[in-house]
């Protein structure tokens, strides 16, 4: 028969009424007023949920740029070629994104006097223009109001970098919308708009240390603000009659301009090793390109200016692989694998999850069989021999490992070193210490692989010796010693009453109405126990180490209670 | 209304721009999708395209065309845990949001903590969150759909569930 216990995890699990209540359930609920009231209350928390979650938003022209990339004048073709990216309806300047493959960064000094900003050009020439194009990122000192003549773009991203050879990004990206004309003040200053997107300033912190905001970078990091403008472009003009520059107008500038692009790819293969289409795509994109996975597959494609992740995505997916991005290069895995990896890690905080419950338990039932109980006391020795045997050696592999793992962390160390003294650009050395990288995050997946095989082990050993010990010899032997103590301090009441020794009896019947109350304590924390062993078959470890706390607190409660009874017949 | 499968063999009978009933359709489930699991509107965007191209140029190979919600929900999820190994290192904040207009006050504490516990969880969890609770799909469909097992589905709803649940009454 289902019990509240099992009902309840039902509709914790089931929470929005996906599936159908068992008959069990059903009846349950039909009987037990409790558990139908917090039925009803799961319902209006399935409610919550659904409002929790944000509502679809589609954007607007979404299904059309969909079919601008699958263009039906191409016919079927089209099958084959539809991954052309949606900045492509608004792409003016997509030429000049092509044409610039590389991102260039002017620290400033020698970069422009106050003025219009500057455009770095494909043959390294600066020129002045009052016009940024799609792609382009302008240096804004922070603190300076910058006002944009007229913007064709639907959206502008604003990120924050530290002036420094290379920038390095401190936060981004706020992306910036209006729905109606007029200014919008951001951290940095205020940015006028004509009307023609929505008005919303998402800001996500990129990962830092200090978790930098804007309002500090604002007073203290001489950082510059970098507008990108996504599609089209935008004409600038500044309010407050200066530059964009650091410092006053008229001085040199710190902030320089940087013209990013994003490479777009068109290439079409018959008949082709798709190892070396994608590494192909990778060149293009002037990225590293790492297989952790033989495959040889040979494919047609025909891709027109797709983005190179697009192109990867587009790649690899039918392959049953997938890709990973470092901040140089992707990394090529089989998606099989990727996953056991994904589920190693879960499995790896499960296990020690599970160990640490355990071990209360066998801490326990260890004590009662080597205090009670002497044949199961050499078998738990022998069992306990073979586990720590089991456990050097694992920690034997993990300290092996993890000297692997140092080493290669070295290694990478060096080649970076290397190349920042100044082979900038060396393509082997990056490579090499990219390779180096690699070698060290598998050699640390290992030895996490190792801590999760020792955790498993030490959790099957644990419940071994659970299964072994029986955590109710424990209580049965705790709770029966118990009973006869407590028959024998009746007893002797019953007797001091007998022979008219009131004082005695009202004494020794004060001593049994601690030693029930102990008892009481006791089972409660002997049924709590009961529970967690129970759920410790389940994988529910959370809910196992907070019903392991409880039933340890009971016990706590209880051993207090019996410190109070020895108390009081030490007084006597 | 003529139904998914009937579309998908028009488009490959010749008809191309047929596709567009299809991404009508399912755009608003793909976008709340990606949007539980996506901060940034702009990503979620290009990846709602890439997902709809993948799903296009794939149609030739779908083998019960009637099945192509299922089939786009499997594209979306795989892009959206992609992208989210590939972006380990920077964790997704939960989409800044306007006040969902919620006129029941009760419900509206209720949804707040619902948030609250939400934005705690990381990105795979949130997924797995709104395919149960947006797309209604049972544990078993989501661990098809994400290539994980059922267990590991269950034990991951029920922790977050409880998580409510105990966030609720403290609340209380």
């Amino acid at each position: 028969m289902m019990n509240c216990e099992k009902v309840r995890e039902w509709l914790l699990r089931d929470l929005n009424g996906v599936a159908e209540p068992s008959a069990e359930v059903a009846a349950h609920l039909e009987r037990c007023s409790e558990c139908a009231a917090e039925a009803g209350r799961m319902k209006g928390l399935a409610e919550a949920a659904r409002a929790a979650l944000p509502e679809a938003d589609v954007p607007v022209g979404f299904t059309e740029r969909v079919l601008d990339a699958v263009s039906p004048a191409t016919g079927q073709r089209a099958l084959l070629d539809a991954a052309r990216p949606r900045a492509m309806r608004w792409a003016v300047a997509a030429s000049i994104l092509v044409a610039l493959s590389s991102a260039y960064w002017l620290g400033g000094q020698s970069a422009r006097d106050a003025g219009d900003p500057h455009v770095l050009q494909p043959d390294g020439r600066w020129e002045e223009t009052s016009s940024i194009p799609a792609g382009a990122l302008l240096g804004v000192a922070p603190g300076r109001t910058v006002t944009f003549g007229a913007i064709e773009a639907k959206a502008l991203r604003l990120s924050v970098f530290r002036n420094s050879q290379p920038p390095e990004l401190l936060a981004g990206e706020i992306v910036v919308r209006s729905p109606t004309p007029g200014e919008l003040l951001t951290p940095f200053g205020a940015l006028r708009w004509n009307g023609r997107s929505e008005c919303v300033a998402t800001l996500t912190p990129k990962e830092t240390k200090d978790m930098l905001t804007f309002d500090t970078l604002r007073k203290s990091v001489p950082a510059a603000m970098m507008v990108t403008v996504l599609s089209g472009s935008a004409q600038l003009a500044y309010a407050d009659g200066g530059t964009p520059a650091e410092g006053k107008p008229g001085q040199p500038i710190r902030a320089g301009v940087i013209i990013k692009s994003e490479p777009k790819l068109t290439m079409r293969y018959d008949d082709a090793d798709l190892a070396e289409v994608l590494q192909s795509v990778a060149d293009s994109a002037q990225r590293k390109l790492i297989f952790r996975t033989k495959f040889n597959s040979r494919i047609n494609v025909a891709l027109t200016a797709v983005r190179w992740e697009g192109a990867l995505n587009l790649l690899t997916e039918p392959n049953e692989l997938t890709w990973s991005l470092d901040s140089n290069g992707a990394i090529v895995i089989s998606r099989a694998r990727a996953a056991k990896a994904d589920q190693m890690l879960i499995d790896a905080q499960n296990s020690k999850t599970a160990l640490e419950v355990l071990r209360l338990f066998y801490g326990r039932a260890g004590n009662v069989l080597l205090q009670h109980d002497g044949q199961k006391r050499d078998a738990f020795q022998a069992v306990q021999a073979k586990f720590d045997a089991e456990i050097d050696r694992a920690n034997q592999e993990k300290v092996h490992l993890r000297h692997k793992y140092l080493e290669a962390m070295q290694q990478l160390k060096e080649a970076e070193k290397t190349l920042n003294a100044g082979q900038r650009g060396n393509g082997t050395a990056m490579l090499k210490a990219r390779i180096a990288e690699q070698h060290a995050e598998i050699t640390a997946f290992e030895a996490l692989a190792a801590d999760t095989k020792m955790a498993l082990e030490r959790a099957k050993r644990d419940i071994d010796v659970l299964r072994m010990a029986g955590v109710q010899d424990e209580w049965t032997i705790v709770l029966s010693t118990v009973q006869t103590q407590l028959a024998s301090i009746t007893k002797g009441a019953k007797t001091a009453y007998g022979r008219g020794d009131n004082q005695e009896g009202v004494r020794l019947e004060k001593e049994a109405s601690m030693l029930q109350r102990a008892a009481k304590a006791m089972y409660e924390a002997r049924d709590a126990e009961k529970m967690v062993t129970q759920m410790a078959r389940s994988r529910r470890f959370g809910e196992i180490r907070r019903a392991a706390e409880a039933a340890d607190d009971l016990h706590a409660k209880a051993e207090a209670y019996f410190k109070d009874l020895e108390r009081s017949q030490r007084r006597k | 209304m003529r139904n998914d499968g009937e579309i998908v063999q028009s488009i490959l009978a010749g008809r191309p721009e047929r596709f567009a009933e299809l991404v009508d359709r399912h755009a608003p489930a793909v976008f709340r999708l990606l949007r539980a699991a996506i901060s940034h509107r702009q990503d979620a965007e290009d990846l709602g395209q890439e997902v709809f191209l993948a799903a296009y140029r794939s149609l030739a190979r779908l083998k019960d065309p009637d099945r192509f919600r299922a089939y786009l929900m499997r594209i979306a999820s795989r892009r959206i845990i992609d992208r989210l190994r590939r972006k380990k290192r920077r964790p997704d904040a939960l989409p800044l949001e306007d006040e969902p207009a919620i006129e029941n006050s009760e419900l509206r504490a209720t949804v707040r903590a619902v948030e609250e516990v939400v934005a705690t969880l990381p990105a795979p969890a949130r997924l797995m969150f709104a395919l149960r609770h947006h797309e209604g799909l049972s544990c078993k469909q989501i661990a098809r759909l994400l290539n994980r097992p059922a267990g590991t589905i269950h034990s991951q709803l029920f922790r977050t569930h409880a998580a409510i649940r105990s966030a609720l009454e403290v609340k209380e």
